[in-house]
């Protein structure tokens, strides 16, 4: 059986090798460059004079599954006759990898977290967004502009959240109110809790549960962070992003404990309303996503347009309310229901985040430690 | 020696010879050739283990190079360090973690920076120290190759010593999108991977368990890197330098270590050899022990061969021949009846069968033959001879069980008569006829066969009809408790017979005589009782026939009496002790004495004188008659010579009573042609009497002989005229000349009207046939003055004179004569 499994692996191994081979052959670079050297006027062209047939082109949106609602696409196709196709990444890890192999081309605008920008802009992926195309941008809370100053340029911050525990209520009668709930759990959580498959959220939070930050690059305190989360992996069920249906883990039973983002359990309480959220006491990471255009995208105008449309406080209270996300729009919260706004899984009080962190850009060596380090976890 | 041990004596060596030979010849094969079998297996395995070894060392070359042209590898070798780790970092640990999820045995896969530090690492599950790395990093960084292969040691989590392939490459590559295709590839640094070689350590160490020997694997220099038995040799590298050294690499029987050992390498690279060792002492074992299997084997197939000979000779052979001889035994006690068949097809059933079939044939004419001594062939009864065995069988069984047993012997009355007048067939069917209803008044009849069986057992028949030959039947009752039930038979048997029998479609009536006699009482054994039987029987014919008497002693005594006369007769025969009185006839007419009867006197020297009738039927019985009977022709014919002179003596006429003995067996009419021509005679002058039943037993002969007598003249009387058959067709049958009416006629006459009319129309019918008739008896006046008037020619008695000597006969007795 496993040289069955060996032989095929070989097989599709080679396969991938000899594209690869072809790939760097010098033939196939030639023949590339044929291309693009045939392709260029025509591209200048496009650029100077197809403006509006530019319009009629559909825009590629890289985004999660069910962070964008449907509606606001098909007001700003009616507004502009601009269709936008979303395509969608399972995990950051995923888009990473995607924007590692094809760099962007084929899509146009990307959602992406703030910590992916600090790898995205220098490599080159994303495009300076022109603020002539940005009407809308100064509607963004002075506090998100400035939360990650790096990106002004690339990308506009849209929607933030917090890291939390989600939980059955039903089953878990203790209360849950700090890291240490989730990472040396009661026994009977053997094999009920899921963990986010990310190096920088678990062992970020790991990290929090011990009294570090978020952000530390510290050998010591990353072993110790790897300890717990090793002493932890018995319990864990799966290393994985939560399912958001109503097949969801959380809501079966399968699990009862879960790292999870804000917005995805406001979402798991419609299908079960016995799963809470809980902020720990030790504090965690405040997180913002921004949308960004891709620097390969050949309707970047359109683009810019689409995110000057959601930046409109009325589309931004729409899209707050369809992902039951905060949105860094201080103008939409006219536009928001009071239970919206009240509600502290969305808009935590300030207290609670008081020992919050956000993410900031770690040096590679740091980068390198934690992929070790969470690779011998989640292994 | 029994013919079983001759066969196995025979059979044994021819088939358990070639296989003791066949297993000899095996073991000395196996013990000089099987460290050629050793070899050649050890070398197969080592070529398995070493093309294992091999395949996995290619197959990790192919592995590291697959795994390092991957773009994702070689962006991460080429990015500036963000990129690197940010986004290449994770992405790349996941796509090896893959690959080890496939191949599981690349269990290690490292990067290293060119200046030598760690750059990432993935471990699968597999837990194993890499103890023994430094010295092959080592050789990496300071070395010029751009990859490095070795076989190096692990450590296990139990403790033991796991075997890898490391392999390592320097990465040398341009940034493709900064650097032109100009610029040389520079050095990125290193890309370890290794590979857990468990499996090939797990067949060489089957193998080497296998082969009983040791592998392992060297480099050229010896140094060990495995091996499956670290005791052996102490892993020595000189022994193991010399092995490798040489440049011979087949296994081949040498010295090595002071130890002999079958030895041989296999190179599987330049740095790596494959070693097998066996030490002599072990290939010596396994050839014994397989030596030792091989006579096993054979003595069991021995034992088997031996086994199966005994039981097929045995089944094939001993067994039928045993059963034949059974067969044969059986035959030899008299059951020639064989129902057992031996089956199969082979000569044996055959001759089994033949024998058998020859045995059944034998047993019909064995039985006809039986049938034909044992039974009479005209009424199926049993036979004289039959009834001699069952009468010795029986006896000797009451004898042992004190039982009473009865004899009874049955004559047929007149059956002569129905003989003569209805012929043979009709004889023969009332016979038979006769014998069915005897067997039928018995309970149970036909027993014959079953006891012919059954003699030796003892057990008895209850009754037994025999015929003894003509009208003679005996019965033979054995389950009596008393002599009364014989009686009862005897009466069931006179009554069955006097029923009447339908003879040519003619009602005859025939009686039955019956004699009994009963064992022990009247005779001790067979012969003697068979005697009481007859002379009882005798005795009721005596008594009038139809009739059943037991024998009694006096029938005993008379019969020892005759027994008694019979030595005495012989004796007087010679002695002439006989002579004859003279009973004169008287003519009734004339008074006057015409002739007179000879009368046959025995004169006993002290019994004194013997009267006829208790010395005639002896002497019938015996034979002796005709002796007496030409005596008395003799003496009668000598008597006439001598009257033949004297006045008036001369017409005298005498008459000799004829026996039918004499007259049936022997030659009366030679006798007196004897006599009538000794004494010169007139033959007329002789008369010859003869009684009624000497006629009815051989008609012809008697009719012949009377009819020559009668030729010569001599007259015929008959005599007792009136108590036998007295049928009147004998009278014309026969050349008679005279009728002598018995003398119970006479005795009945003087108060018996019927009497005289009976003798009345004798006379009548004498006269119409122009006959003499003679009365004898006369004593009284009274009678003779009836028989004269009835017309009678001739009478005697002692009214005229008692039987006299010759000398005393007077001639007149006018005188007494009454006047009629």
């Amino acid at each position: 059986m496993n040289r069955w499994v060996k032989r095929v692996s070989e097989s599709v191994s080679f396969l991938y090798y000899a594209v690869q081979t072809i790939k760097r052959s010098a033939l196939f670079w030639c023949s590339m460059l044929v291309c693009v050297i045939a392709t260029f006027p025509l591209r200048v062209d496009a650029a100077q004079q197809v403006a509006p047939s530019d319009a009629v082109k559909n825009l590629v949106l890289y985004n999660w599954e069910d962070y964008m609602d449907p509606e606001l696409l098909a007001q700003f196709e009616q507004e502009t006759g601009i269709h936008v196709d979303q395509i969608y990444y399972e995990t950051d890890e995923l888009k990473d990898q995607f924007l590692l192999t094809t760099e962007g081309k084929g899509i146009d605008l990307v959602v992406t977290s703030g910590i992916s920008l600090y790898s995205y802009i220098p490599a080159g992926w994303l495009s300076v967004l022109d603020d002539q195309f940005l009407s809308n941008a100064g509607n963004v809370d002075q506090r998100w502009t400035e939360f990650n100053t790096e990106a002004a340029n690339y990308a506009v911050p849209l929607l933030w959240g917090t890291l939390g525990i989600a939980y059955r209520k039903d089953k878990i009668l203790e209360p849950v109110h700090s890291w240490m709930d989730l990472f040396e759990p009661k026994p009977y959580l053997n094999q009920k809790i899921m963990m986010i498959d990310d190096s920088r959220d678990s062992m970020g939070m790991a990290l929090k549960a011990l009294g570090y930050s978020i952000n530390s690059e510290d050998v010591a305190e990353l072993k110790q962070a790897t300890a717990l989360l090793k002493k932890q992996k018995p319990f864990v069920s799966a290393y994985s992003y939560l399912n958001l249906g109503e097949n969801s883990e959380l809501v079966t039973g399968r699990i009862w404990m879960a790292m999870a983002y804000s917005g995805d359990v406001q979402l798991l309480k419609q299908y079960k309303p016995e799963i809470e959220y809980a902020l720990p006491k030790e504090g965690t990471n405040l997180w913002v996503d921004y949308i960004a255009v891709v620097a390969r995208s050949e309707r970047k105008v359109a683009a810019m347009q689409f995110i000057n449309f959601l930046l409109d406080p009325k589309h931004a209270a729409q899209l707050s309310s369809y992902t039951s996300t905060a949105t860094t729009v201080g103008g939409a919260k006219a536009f928001l229901s009071e239970e919206h706004l009240g509600n502290e899984l969305i808009y935590p009080k300030a207290e609670a985040l008081s020992h919050s962190e956000s993410y900031h850009s770690l040096s590679s060596k740091g980068v390198r430690l934690r992929n070790i380090y969470f690779s011998e976890v989640n292994n | 020696m029994k013919l079983r041990s001759k066969i196995l004596l025979l059979l044994l060596p021819t088939s358990v010879l070639p296989l003791i030979l066949l297993g000899g010849f095996a073991y000395v094969y196996i013990n000089t050739h099987s460290y050629r079998a050793t070899t050649s297996q050890m070398d197969t395995a080592m070529e398995q283990v070493a093309g294992n070894l091999k395949s996995q060392i290619d197959s990790t070359k192919g592995n590291i190079e697959l795994l390092s042209a991957s773009e994702l590898f070689r962006r991460y070798m080429t990015a500036d360090d963000l990129t690197r780790y940010q986004l290449i970092h994770r992405p790349l640990i996941n796509q090896f973690r893959d690959y080890q999820h496939a191949n599981k045995d690349i269990y290690d896969i490292r990067i290293f920076l060119p200046n030598g530090d760690e750059d990432l690492k993935v471990l699968s599950g597999i837990e194993r120290s890499d103890h023994d790395r430094a010295g092959f990093l080592k050789r990496l960084f300071d070395g010029e190759l751009e990859t490095l292969g070795e076989l190096s040691k692990a450590g296990l989590p139990e403790g033991g010593v796991g075997l890898d392939y490391v392999m390592a490459k320097m990465i040398k590559l341009r940034k493709t999108d900064s650097e032109s295709l100009s610029v040389k590839p520079s050095p990125r640094g290193y890309f370890l991977i290794a590979f857990a070689l468990d499996k090939v350590v797990e067949s060489m160490t089957d193998a080497a368990k296998g082969q009983k020997g040791v592998f392992y694997l060297t480099n050229q220099t010896g140094e060990v890197f495995y091996s499956t038995d670290e005791k052996f040799f102490d892993n020595s590298k000189m022994a193991l330098q010399s092995i490798v050294s040489q440049r011979v690499s087949s296994i081949r029987l040498q010295d090595v270590n002071n130890q002999s050992v079958y030895a041989g390498f296999k190179r599987i690279t330049d740095k790596v050899f494959l070693v097998g060792i066996v030490p002599q002492a072990v290939v010596e074992s396994t050839a014994k022990e397989l030596g030792g299997y091989f006579i096993w084997i054979v003595f069991i197939a021995v034992i088997c061969a031996t086994l199966i000979i005994f039981q097929q000779v045995n089944a094939l052979l001993i067994n039928p021949i045993n059963h034949l001889r059974r067969m044969v035994a059986r035959f030899k006690e008299g059951h020639l009846e064989q129902d057992v068949k031996l089956l199969g097809n082979d000569e044996l059933s055959e001759l089994a069968n033949d024998f058998r079939e020859m045995s059944g044939s034998l047993a019909k004419s064995t039985e006809k033959v039986n049938a034909l001594a044992y039974y009479d062939t005209l009424t199926g009864l049993p036979n004289r001879e039959t009834f001699n065995i069952c009468l010795d069988k029986s006896l000797k069984s009451c004898e042992r069980s004190n039982k009473v047993l009865a004899l009874l012997f049955i004559d047929l009355d007149n059956f002569k008569y129905v003989n003569d007048v209805f012929g043979h067939q009709a004889g023969d069917d009332l016979l038979k006829e006769a014998a069915r209803r005897l067997e039928s008044s018995l309970r149970n009849a036909d027993v014959l066969s079953r006891q012919l069986e059954d003699f030796e057992d003892g057990s008895e028949a209850s009754g037994m009809v025999v015929r003894l030959g003509g009208d003679e039947f005996t019965v033979l009752l054995t389950d009596l408790r008393q002599a009364h039930q014989a009686s009862l038979v005897a009466q069931r048997i006179i009554d069955v017979i006097s029923a009447p029998f339908m003879v040519m479609n003619r009602e005859v009536n025939v009686g039955a005589s019956v004699g009994i006699a009963m064992y022990p009482v009247d005779g001790k054994n067979s012969e003697n009782l068979v005697k009481s039987a007859d002379l009882a029987m005798y005795e009721a014919k005596q008594k009038g026939k139809n009739n059943y008497q037991f024998f009694t002693k006096a029938l005993n005594s008379a019969v020892a009496r005759r027994i008694e006369i019979e030595g005495e007769l012989r004796k007087a025969l010679k002695l002439n002790q006989f002579y004859l009185e003279y009973q004169p006839k008287v003519d009734l007419r004339s008074g006057k004495v015409t002739g007179v009867e000879a009368l046959i006197r025995w004169r006993h020297p002290e019994k004194g004188v013997i009267p006829p009738i208790q010395f005639i039927p002896v002497a019938e019985d015996c034979g002796l008659i005709n002796e007496l009977g030409r005596y008395t022709l003799m003496e009668a014919c000598h008597q006439l010579r001598s009257w033949a002179n004297i006045p008036y003596f001369s017409d005298l006429t005498v008459a000799v009573n004829i026996s039918g003995q004499h007259l049936a067996l022997g030659d009366p009419l030679k006798d007196l042609q004897d006599a009538v021509s000794q004494y010169q005679i007139n033959p007329e002058k002789i008369e010859i009497e003869i009684t009624e039943s000497i006629l009815l037993k051989d008609e012809d002969r008697s009719i012949e002989i009377l009819k020559a007598l009668r030729k010569l003249g001599i007259k015929i009387a008959l005599d007792d005229f009136g108590t036998g058959y007295s049928s009147l067709a004998y009278l014309r049958k026969f050349p008679i000349d005279v009728i002598k009416i018995d003398r119970g006629f006479v005795l009945e006459m003087e108060q018996d009207e019927q009497s005289v009319f009976i003798v009345k129309a004798i006379v009548d019918l004498a006269r119409a046939m122009s006959l003499k008739v003679v009365v004898e008896g006369l004593e009284t006046s009274g009678q003779v003055q009836v028989v004269q008037r009835l017309g009678c020619d001739l009478g005697h008695g002692y009214f005229f004179s008692r039987p006299v000597k010759q000398s005393e006969v007077s001639i007149n007795f006018l005188e007494v004569l009454p006047k009629p």
